[in-house]
């Protein structure tokens, strides 16, 4: 099955620190991997060059026939992303952050259709009115996995998503994530949280230091055995 | 009452160490001494005027001595209660006592513009006076005592109002005060009761006191010596006191303001109109830009209209305005989306609507605080002596106004730094960069002023219309280098990762 992502030896580096090392991956259309490891593992910086926020050092990245260094606007059309942190306008509502990212993708005007179902789905509807600098860490969670999904991106890209989300938002993100990927979508989730990348994920790759370590079914990291499995991959 | 001194010492050794480039070290150097070696000057150049305008100078000082104890409360209360060493969510893992809370902001009372400003216009007041037997040093004793005095006292008031302003009833009770005192100055002014007054007010006798101390006759300089170094003990330990009381307060506004539910608008025609709409609105929702832009557009036409400046001060106005209006927001404008500029950058075509948004947006804020502060000093503005005034005046607002906007542009782009301005007190950048920004601003705006009040005297009113255009354009090919400089995948990058996270 031809690769909806495709990345070659991808590095990032900030000065004389180098991020992402030599980073390779291949994901197809409707499968999902989890992007696990260590603090400072380069998992959020190789979402963010995914998403068209960082433009790589070296390398390529090939996002569904497009190169993210050439066409950096070709790949933000295919993509949808949830920051590692935040990701939301600090004095604007959920519903305006919808309506900005439905004039910016060209969406039709059934969008508000679709806004308010995801929105009911991970319980925000009463809260589409408010400003996001009040929300708790949680709902500001759920609202960034709203934004990533609400265009039906071709590539999911979801950079701690569960972090500090109640099992409803867990379970709201699992169910998107299964119909996203039936849809067609590949997805991409970076988390600490081994269990729900097992749940989320079929293939689990996972960084040390800016490098792949391994990369297995996710399952293999699911119970003790694929814990203790895990850590030592870590050490 | 503790000394903070063990806290506010490590506190401004960590910001010192956090200012990581020479170049700025050495820029945050300069402002900090250029102050005292500014008043020397001033004071040393002020003797040297003709006999005439000192004297007439002289006559101003106690208003002048007035003007300073209004700037003091004023200062810190725009300030949300005087500006931070750290935004205070930095602060909370640590047990940082009230008074050093206090201490903070007061040490940083002279990284102010206005305040600065004020301080070298009595230096040179003072030093017209003091030349007596005694020479000027007990004078400007004097003068130093006062400055501290005041500036204590202005933040132990600002504190009690931040205080106060944590309940709905204390809210009100500001809002009441403040309208009474804003009705009792339009009285004074109307009945024509302004010099009488200015002439009771104790200004006058601390400035007589300074004179006195330069003319030997101590028991009068001591007595006023004496005395404020007793207010300044006093309003220390008050605002000590005030600081505790304010922050232990529960805050209810905030958190309401945060949880209120917001009415929809209608759909924008565009990308840019609704980039453009979530910018105001971002502004507009921030208390303390709605507060600083308030301020900025009233208090220095306000002042002016007191003053009754003739046209040719007028020119003046725009450019100090102008530089205000920058530093509420400008000066770091892509802060305005927060960590939401990781998502917004994922999006295709956010870049270039995202910067003349944000462009806009700072114009409209200049714009309007210039707009504002001269329709309200042009109230009492006696008629313009010709035409070539009033285009002077139009020229200077269009010319400051555009210089600030490519500024802060430019700095926007090139030092950015993670700031939300969510709470009162909040500021687009850490407190030396804010002095040396202001510094900067100030001095381009000042000159551009003092330029076309040169040209309000031409004899021809295209003058100084022709005068503005160069320095529009200039601007206009700034925020168009910025923008290529902005399209740029590794600045883009570095901004927001910036601005989302620091």
């Amino acid at each position: 099955m031809t690769a909806v992502v495709e990345v070659r030896g991808l590095t990032v580096s900030f000065g004389s620190v180098t991020a992402v090392d030599g980073f390779d991956l291949s994901v197809t259309a409707g499968s999902s991997v989890a992007l696990v490891g260590r603090n400072g593992a380069g998992k959020s910086t190789t979402l963010r060059v995914l998403g068209g926020v960082l433009p790589p050092s070296s390398g390529s990245v090939v996002i569904d026939g497009e190169d993210a260094a050439r066409h950096p606007d070709r790949v933000r059309a295919i993509v949808g992303y949830c920051p590692d942190v935040g990701g939301l306008i600090p004095r604007a509502t959920p519903w305006e952050h919808l309506a900005l990212a439905a004039r910016l993708r060209g969406l039709d005007p059934s969008w508000t259709d679709r806004a308010t179902d995801l929105l009911d789905r991970f319980d925000l509807l009463a809260a589409a009115d408010r400003i996001t600098a009040g929300f708790s860490h949680g709902m500001g969670r759920r609202m960034s996995v709203v934004l990533a999904a609400f265009h039906e991106p071709k590539v999911l890209l979801l950079d701690e998503p569960f972090d500090g989300v109640d099992p409803l938002g867990v379970e709201a993100t699992l169910a998107l994530i299964r119909e996203l990927r039936a849809t067609g979508a590949a997805v991409l989730v970076s988390t600490h949280l081994l269990d729900l990348a097992v749940q989320a994920c079929e293939e689990a790759v996972v960084l040390r230091r800016g490098q792949v370590v391994a990369a297995a079914p996710a399952i293999e990291l699911a119970g003790r055995e694929g814990a203790a499995r895990y850590r030592e991959l870590l050490a | 009452m503790r000394l903070p001194r063990g806290q506010l010492t490590a506190l401004v050794a960590l910001r010192w160490q956090m200012v990581r480039r020479p170049s700025a070290r050495l820029a945050l150097a300069l402002v900090v001494l250029a102050l005292p070696l500014l008043c020397v000057a001033a004071a040393w150049a002020a003797r040297a005027l003709p006999p005439d305008t000192a004297f007439n100078l002289a006559l101003l000082g106690p208003t002048l001595y007035l003007a300073f104890v209004g700037l003091g409360v004023l200062a810190p209360l725009t300030a949300g209660g005087g500006n931070e060493l750290y935004p205070s969510e930095q602060l909370t893992a640590f047990p940082i006592r009230p008074h050093t809370w206090f201490a903070a902001s007061l040490l940083l009372a002279p990284l102010n513009l206005a305040w600065a400003a004020q301080v070298i216009a009595l230096a040179i007041v003072t030093s017209l006076v003091t030349d007596g037997a005694a020479g000027p040093l007990p004078g400007m004793a004097t003068l130093v005592l006062f400055i501290l005095a005041m500036t204590i006292l202005g933040q132990a008031i600002a504190w009690t109002v931040i205080g106060m302003r944590a309940t709905r009833t204390g809210r009100v009770a500001v809002w009441v005060l403040a309208g009474l005192l804003t009705v009792s100055v339009i009285l004074v002014v109307r009945t024509g009761m302004l010099t009488v007054v200015l002439d009771a007010s104790p200004t006058r006798e601390v400035f007589l006191g300074a004179i006195a101390g330069s003319g030997a006759d101590w028991p009068r300089w001591a007595r006023v010596s004496i005395a404020l170094v007793l207010l300044a003990l006093c309003a220390a330990f008050a605002g000590a006191r005030a600081t505790s009381w304010a922050l232990r307060r529960p805050v209810s506004g905030g958190s309401m303001r945060d949880g209120r539910l917001l009415p929809r608008r209608p759909p924008s025609t565009s990308p840019a109109t609704q980039l453009l709409a979530i910018d105001r609105a971002s502004v507009w929702r921030s208390a303390s830009l709605r507060r600083g832009i308030v301020v900025l557009g009233v208090l220095p036409g306000l002042v002016a209209a007191l003053a009754e400046l003739p046209w040719t001060s007028l020119v003046l106005v725009p450019g100090l305005v102008a530089a205000g209006a920058g530093l509420l927001f400008g000066i770091n404008a892509f802060c305005l989306d927060g960590s939401g500029s990781l998502w917004l950058s994922s999006i295709p075509g956010w870049s270039h609507h995202a910067y003349w948004a944000k462009a806009r947006v700072t114009a409209e804020c200049v714009g309007t605080a210039t707009l504002v502060s001269l329709g309200a000093a042009v109230v009492r503005a006696p008629a313009p002596a010709s035409a070539t005034q009033v285009v002077a005046v139009l020229g200077s607002a269009a010319s400051c106004a555009a210089l600030v906007v490519a500024a802060c542009m430019r700095h926007s782009v090139r030092r950015p730094h993670k700031a939300d301005l969510r709470g009162p007190r909040d500021t687009p950048a850490p407190p030396g960069t804010m002095a040396v920004y202001s510094a900067r601003l100030a001095l381009g705006t000042t000159l551009t002023g003092l330029l076309f009040s040169l040209l309000a005297l031409a004899p021809e009113p295209w003058l100084p219309a022709v005068a503005a255009v160069p320095f529009v354009a200039r601007a206009g090919l700034s925020l168009t280098a910025t923008e290529r400089d902005w399209a740029q995948p590794g600045t883009r990058a570095r901004v927001v990762t910036t601005v989302a996270a620091g």
